[in-house]
């Protein structure tokens, strides 16, 4: 993969890595300004997901990371739901059957309590987080990698500011 | 010539009073409790899991509590205060009812603003040098009420403090005074036996 393409992409969505920005976190990719980049970017999502044969897609929140993960479960024929923050409480859509082997996607994880939450969901259904893939991998969720399932970025905001 | 039998009356009135407001606002602590604590299987927005969870809003839209909050939370706000500010969502309803007691003016701060929207981050009348106390359901991290607070200095309003109804023991009192505010609460988790 080429992640000049990539780095690309992701600025056509207001995107990035975070390298110019000033607390290092990458600025929120969104997909609803680049149909064709969001695309793109979610097919390059699907040929790493397919080893791990998810059964359902899951989005945090936002409405950006909606359309990413429309792009992504269509690619493979997988429900999306959408969970979020009540209250202190997590809540999620219609949708998420029992004993799910769940993808959470984002175009970046900034809390790692978004990856924790999406766990606890899936625990409690009797399933499990196979994978979290995102468009910019992040420290956040390299700490907590062990509770994400494998762990898929298509490009590293260290290798960008290292390139 | 001094009444030594009213005199009297006086200083065991004022303990007795006391003593009452103590009782109402114990029994007001066990039906904020009775009202909305839930057993079950949680998810927390932390990743934990929880078998109880206080869903606040199950006593902030009972009238019953509500007013007695309200009376109780007006005792706390100090007498130069010129507004109160309510945290959305919850809070506004506190805000209402503690205006309603007070005959203050309230504002309402948003949590944040949609991009396509008009709306302000601070709903209502406010001006530059406005005494404000922010009103706050619940506590935990701190950071809804700071960031409230933070919006309302942004606008020009000088906070006097920020004033809840339960402190979850959560670091909250810690964050919000490093962060230059002071906070005072009702009821703190340990009191309420949560």
């Amino acid at each position: 993969m080429d992640e000049a393409r990539v780095a690309a992409l992701l600025a056509r969505g207001g995107g990035g890595t975070g390298e110019d920005e000033p607390a290092g976190r990458p600025p929120k990719y969104n997909g609803l300004t680049d149909p064709a980049g969001v695309e793109e970017l979610g097919r390059l999502l699907v040929d790493r997901l397919r080893a791990v044969a998810p059964t359902t897609i899951v989005v945090w929140e936002d409405p950006e990371d909606v359309v990413l993960g429309h792009v992504v479960a269509r690619e493979l024929g997988l429900p999306v739901v959408r969970a979020w923050d009540a209250d202190g409480l997590v809540g999620h859509s219609a949708g998420l059957p029992e004993t799910p082997r769940v993808v959470l996607v984002a175009d970046a994880i900034r809390d790692a309590r978004v990856v924790r939450a999406a766990r606890a969901v899936t625990d409690r259904e009797g399933g499990s987080l196979v994978a979290t893939a995102v468009l910019v991998g992040t420290p956040e969720l390299h700490s907590v990698a062990d509770e994400a399932g494998e762990c898929f970025a298509l490009i590293e905001a260290p290798a960008v500011e290292a390139g | 010539m001094i009444d030594w039998a009213e005199l009297g009356a006086s200083a065991i009135a004022v303990p007795d009073a006391r003593r009452d407001r103590e009782r109402r606002l114990a029994e007001l602590a066990r039906d904020v409790v009775g009202a909305a604590y839930l057993r079950g299987d949680f998810v927390l927005s932390s990743g934990a899991r929880s078998n109880y969870y206080f869903d606040k809003y199950l006593f902030e839209t009972k009238p019953g509590i509500l007013r007695r909050l309200a009376t109780f939370m007006a005792e706390l706000v100090p007498p130069q205060t010129d507004r109160i500010a309510g945290t959305e969502l919850g809070a506004v309803a506190l805000a209402t009812a503690l205006s309603l007691e007070t005959g203050l003016p309230f504002v309402i701060a948003r949590k944040g603003t949609k991009a396509y929207s008009t709306a302000r981050l601070v709903e209502g009348e406010i001006y530059p040098g406005d005494r404000v106390v922010v009103i706050e359901d619940v506590i935990s991290t701190g950071a809804q009420a700071i960031r409230a607070a933070n919006r309302l200095v942004e606008v020009g309003a000088h906070v006097l403090g920020i004033l809840a109804v339960i402190d979850r023991e959560q670091g909250g009192p810690e964050a919000i005074s490093a962060a230059g505010y002071t906070l005072t609460t009702l009821f703190r988790r340990g009191q309420l036996g949560l």
